[in-house]
């Protein structure tokens, strides 16, 4: 043992030192992961115990090949005297050890093979749902089984200021939504998944599912809960700034449960129903504007309507915001091809729109005094 | 360094024949074949080209030209590399005739020399030297396919030879 | 050379100076391997630098939840530009670096087949490098979509994207030119004797590793070509509304992508190859059936691309084709690991940095296997795509496998190439550093992506915060440990002991049993035989 063995080592410590030390400093209210989430579909129960196989198998090759290794690294050292032997070749074991591992793999895939199909199987659903991915939010529309007709965006209810460190942080932080998907338990739901801009990708590790949104095109996948509860999860593939920001929640309820937030939910739509032909007041539209805005405008445009130029401009002072507004309602409906502002035509009403384009040229410095109202909205859509 | 100086390839100094003659193959050293070339070319040709044009089919045809463009390349290359894999240098001393024949890419071309007053010239220095098989009024390189201390040496043994 | 030309009385050290430029001049006109190769080498590092203080700023934003360092536009750049600098600027020219350098002495020829190419082919990367570096400083910043660059957020980003584009063309136009000379160079000049299954592996696998690079570099060229023309002519590769597919893009990029991983790593197999034999005493086990492992490896690479695109919605025969294919390449690899295991045995085994780093690359290159082994089952990969497991599972592969490679290559050679020995207690701090922070930053992140983290996200849920912290600590511990790696290399090259001509008792490829150290640069100008 040399000198700058012990050295080596004594680095080595405090380097280890280091990492226990930050492991106790980094303590926090919450418990150490350490895997998959509970698992809350049969699928996803099914995955965790194809895990647990495969990483059982891969502990004990693990040790049983580094074991080897470390073995002759202790005994077939030079400082222990060992000569080295002139073997280099032998094609029997060469055979042993590619047959052998091909086995496994063998033994590995056939389980596996069972639960990817039966992830690709979304025949015999009870219900469908939609899932629209947006920058950034969720548009979800129940499309066939109880509840159909049902339609709503789910976005980040975290507020700016927990993000920005303003506020304490609460217990569901990035992970809370202002209307969560609710679904009835033991029924199996079908998601079609699309994106209206690019792509963003939509599961829950607890149902075991994850399927990507691709503008222009559906996908399906599905999940069966057994499980009443609250399910969260975010968007897992990146699709742009606020890609972080765009949870996913799915709250499990039982089957009257169900039948009572469908009516519920029903009848909130029928009463925010906005009227297309009504005429609002300045006020009452800016006033309208204002949520509107902060719910889909603000990330990238600002409190402020100062935006993060160049990517993000400013609405404040903006050509479009005081010139026109046909072309300002027009953008607001189609986006504008080529960057980040999206087309919320399909996402907001006649009332939000104008709304919201209204707020926009009377806020900060803009002041255009005009009152746009839904029917111009209207006339503008295609 | 003496064992690095034995190491000289054997077979560019094989001077064969009996007698007073002699015959000397120079050659490049090449390790592979121009067919093995062809081989390796091929392959890979084949393969690029294949997968660009399965993109193609599926829409993406931007794929094929730059393809096409980095075969072309690697052909030039081999071209280049290949058009002279086969040249070659052999100096002949028989019947009081001395013959260089000099083999490039696909031209092969003999020069006679009389022995007699036929002598090898060191031209220049260092990197770059050069030697010369010269007789009155004629001049000729050979050993290009040498590095310049074997053909410093092979200077030497040809004069040497072509004294005795 | 120049003692044997003083014999003759011309101008002794002639050789070791060069064409008569000196100073900045002589590297930009050097055509000569070593040059070369050293410039690659320097280049990789500054990348290596740059890409790491990216990587810095990203786990400094992640070491607490909420925002705090940078605004999330900015983090998406960070994430992309440092996977392509780490990719393109620093692991795979370090690689380049090493053929260079080495592939001439190992074959017994005096330089690369075309000389001249070869220094264009370095060149072109300054410029590339600066190219990703000025998109920063565009309206609109550096494009923050990832280094897989999928269509089509690509169509929403700045100026800085189409900087990124012509960055990675003048890459691939560089790696082209490169790959066409080590492919002309080991089929052509080995020298007589040296047939193809006497080469050392490394020659082996950068043979096989070029004509990956000749196959799949148009693939990655067209791709990026289609997205520039949505961007700006009015194409519709990718765009649905123009009747495109977004999809075909991840198709084309990672029939790209998944060769460039075996790109990347069997040059690593390589140097491994020589490293292990050498301070085990004893030959390479199954020399031929690790350049058929290699072999399979490379072609396997070209059937499993949509291992990547599990959840883009593939048919089910799709999700099994591509798994099997995938579990297949672990038959291929496992061999190798054997294979070296089997070297070692009942070898002579010592433990200089050079052999350390070789065997944490084996171990930790293990681990990177079995999660890719994890990641290759659909039915699991559902769970992991786009989590922090993949994120650990690649810097397994590429990180603990090609970084810990290069570094061991480097120690392993820098004797031959300086004639200067490095401080070997150094080193070992070097390698035990680097090994332990590295763990620290990476393990943690198999449970972050578990537990469902996804990657590429500027803030995360509360849960997810110890880990993070244990991550982001280990990355300053493993930046910082890289400036001593630094300080042991220019120690080395300015004051470093004499080095011995085989410096290495068990070392036997031509570079150590046939030249002298430092290598002359001129080296094997009249061809050695090979028995």
């Amino acid at each position: 043992m040399s000198m700058q063995q012990v050295s080596a080592r004594k680095m080595g410590r405090w380097a280890l030192a280091a990492g226990l030390l930050a492991l106790a400093a980094a303590g926090s209210a919450h418990a150490l992961e350490w895997n998959l989430q509970p698992a809350a579909t049969k699928i996803a129960e099914d995955i965790h115990s194809l895990h647990e196989y495969v990483m059982a198998l891969i502990v004990v090759i693990f040790f049983g090949v580094f074991g080897v290794m470390f073995y002759s690294i202790f005994a077939h050292r030079k400082s222990n005297g060992h000569k080295a032997a002139n073997f280099h070749e032998n094609t029997t074991v060469e055979i042993v050890w590619t047959v052998i591992p091909l086995l496994i793999l063998i033994g590995i895939a056939w389980p596996v093979t069972k639960t990817v199909i039966a992830q690709k199987d979304t025949s015999n659903s009870d219900m469908t749902i939609k899932v629209t991915g947006y920058q950034w939010k969720w548009g979800y529309d129940y499309i066939k089984g109880e509840g159909e007709g049902i339609s709503f965006v789910s976005q980040l209810a975290t507020p700016r200021d927990q993000i920005e460190g303003r506020a304490a942080k609460g217990e569901h932080y990035l992970l809370e939504v202002d209307n969560e998907v609710v679904v009835p338990v033991g029924k199996k739901v079908r998601i079609l998944t699309t994106a209206a801009d690019v792509i963003h990708s939509w599961g829950l590790n607890a149902f075991g599912v994850k399927q990507d949104a691709i503008p222009g095109f559906v996908r399906d996948t599905h999940f069966t809960a057994t499980k009443i509860g609250t399910y969260r999860g975010q968007c897992v593939e990146l699709c742009g700034k606020e890609h972080g920001f765009m949870p996913i929640v799915v709250r499990v309820v039982s089957a009257e449960d169900y039948t009572k937030w469908v009516d519920g939910e029903k009848k909130k739509m029928a009463a925010l129903a906005d009227d297309p032909t009504k005429t609002y007041t300045l006020d009452e539209l800016k006033a309208r504007g204002e949520k509107t805005y902060t719910a889909n405008c603000v990330a990238c445009h600002q409190a402020t309507g100062k935006g993060m130029p160049p990517a993000f401009p400013p609405l404040d002072g903006s050509k479009i915001a005081l010139g026109p507004k046909d072309a300002h309602i027009l953008q607001v409906l189609n986006g504008k091809a080529g960057t980040a502002m999206a087309a919320f035509g399909k996402q907001l009403n006649d009332t939000e729109i104008a709304a919201v384009v209204t707020y926009e040229r009377n806020s900060w410095g803009n002041k255009t005094g005009e009152a746009i109202q839904p029917a111009e909205v209207k006339a503008l859509r295609k | 360094m003496k064992g690095w100086i034995q190491e000289l390839p054997r077979q560019e100094f094989a001077f064969q024949g009996r007698g007073p003659g002699f015959s000397l193959l120079l050659k490049r050293n090449c390790s592979i074949s121009p067919a093995g070339l062809m081989w390796a070319y091929g392959a890979i040709a084949a393969v690029t080209l294949g997968v660009a044009a399965a993109f193609a089919v599926l829409g993406a045809w931007m794929v094929l030209p730059f393809a096409g463009i980095e075969v072309v390349a690697l052909g030039i290359a081999f071209a280049m590399n290949g058009r002279h894999a086969a040249d070659y240098e052999r100096i002949q001393l028989a019947g009081g005739r001395l013959l260089v024949e000099v083999c490039e890419s696909d031209s092969v071309r003999r020069h006679e020399f009389n022995p007699a007053r036929a002598s090898v010239m060191v031209a220049g220095a260092g990197h770059g030297m050069r030697i010369m098989l010269e007789s009155p009024g004629r001049s000729l390189e050979i050993g290009r396919h040498l590095h310049e201390r074997a053909r410093l040496e092979l200077a030497g043994e040809l004069n040497r030879r072509l004294r005795n | 050379m120049s003692a044997v030309l003083d014999d003759h009385g011309h101008d002794h050290g002639h050789d070791d100076h060069h064409h008569g430029y000196s100073g900045i001049m002589r590297w930009i006109t050097t055509t000569n391997h070593k040059d070369i190769g050293t410039l690659y080498l320097w280049f990789s590092f500054t990348m290596f630098m740059v890409g790491g203080v990216m990587a810095l700023v990203i786990r400094a934003e992640l070491f607490t939840p909420g925002l705090q360092i940078v605004n999330p536009d900015f983090f998406n750049q960070m994430t992309t530009m440092h996977g392509l600098i780490m990719v393109f600027g620093a692991i795979m020219p370090a690689f380049v670096g090493f053929a260079n350098w080495l592939i001439p002495m190992q074959i017994g020829a005096p330089d690369m087949a075309f000389a001249r190419m070869n220094n264009w082919s370095f060149w072109l990367l300054p410029f590339a490098g600066a190219l990703l570096i000025i998109s920063f400083f565009m309206p609109g910043g550096a494009p923050g979509v990832g280094w897989t660059m999928y269509a089509p957020l690509t169509v929403q980003m700045g100026i800085g994207m189409d900087f990124t584009i012509f960055a990675i063309h003048i890459l691939g136009m560089s790696s082209i030119m490169g790959s066409i000379n080590i492919v002309t160079t080991v089929l052509n000049m080995r020298a007589p004797g040296m047939t193809l299954m006497k080469m050392p592996l490394f020659c082996w696998t950068w043979l096989i590793t070029a004509y990956l690079l000749i196959a799949s570099m148009p693939v990655l060229a067209g791709a990026v070509t289609m997205t520039l023309t949505d961007r700006h002519f009015g194409t519709s590769f990718f765009n649905a509304a123009g009747g495109g597919d977004p999809v075909l893009y991840q198709h084309i990029f990672w029939f790209f992508g998944h060769p460039e991983v075996y790109i990347i790593i069997l040059p690593a197999f390589g140097v491994i190859s020589q490293i292990i034999p050498a301070f085990s005493r004893k030959p390479l086990f199954g020399y031929a059936s690790m350049v058929y492992a290699t072999a399979s490896i490379a072609i396997l690479s070209f059937i499993v691309w949509a291992h990547h695109m599990y959840t883009v919605g593939m048919p089910v025969t799709g999700q099994l084709f591509f798994m099997y294919a995938t579990t297949l390449i672990a038959v291929p690899t496992a061999a190798k690991m054997f294979n070296w295991l089997a070297t070692m045995w009942r070898g002579s085994l010592t433990f200089e940095t050079p052999m350390l780093f070789a065997l944490g690359f084996l171990f930790l290159f293990a681990i990177g296997g079995f999660s890719g082994l994890v990641l290759a089952l659909a039915a699991v990969d559902i769970q992991l795509q786009d989590t922090y497991y993949v994120v650990a599972h690649f810097h397994y592969v590429m990180v603990a496998g090609a970084l810990f490679t290069a570094f061991a290559g480097i120690y392993f050679w820098l004797p031959k190439w300086t004639g200067r020995m490095y401080n070997e207690t150094l080193g070992k701090v070097h390698f035990w550093l680097s090994m332990i922070f590295f763990n620290m930053i990476f393990f943690v992140q198999h449970f972050l992506g578990l537990a469902g983290m996804p990657r590429r996200i500027p803030d995360y849920p509360l849960q997810f915060e110890t880990w993070n912290k244990i991550s982001s600590i280990g990355a300053f511990g493993f930046g910082l440990s890289q400036l001593l790696f630094l300080y042991i290399v220019v120690k080395a090259i300015t004051s470093g002991e004499k080095a011995a001509d085989k410096q290495w008792e068990g070392a036997d490829s031509l570079e150590w049993t046939h030249l002298p150290s430092p290598a002359p640069y001129h080296s094997f100008e009249t061809p050695p035989v090979v028995k």
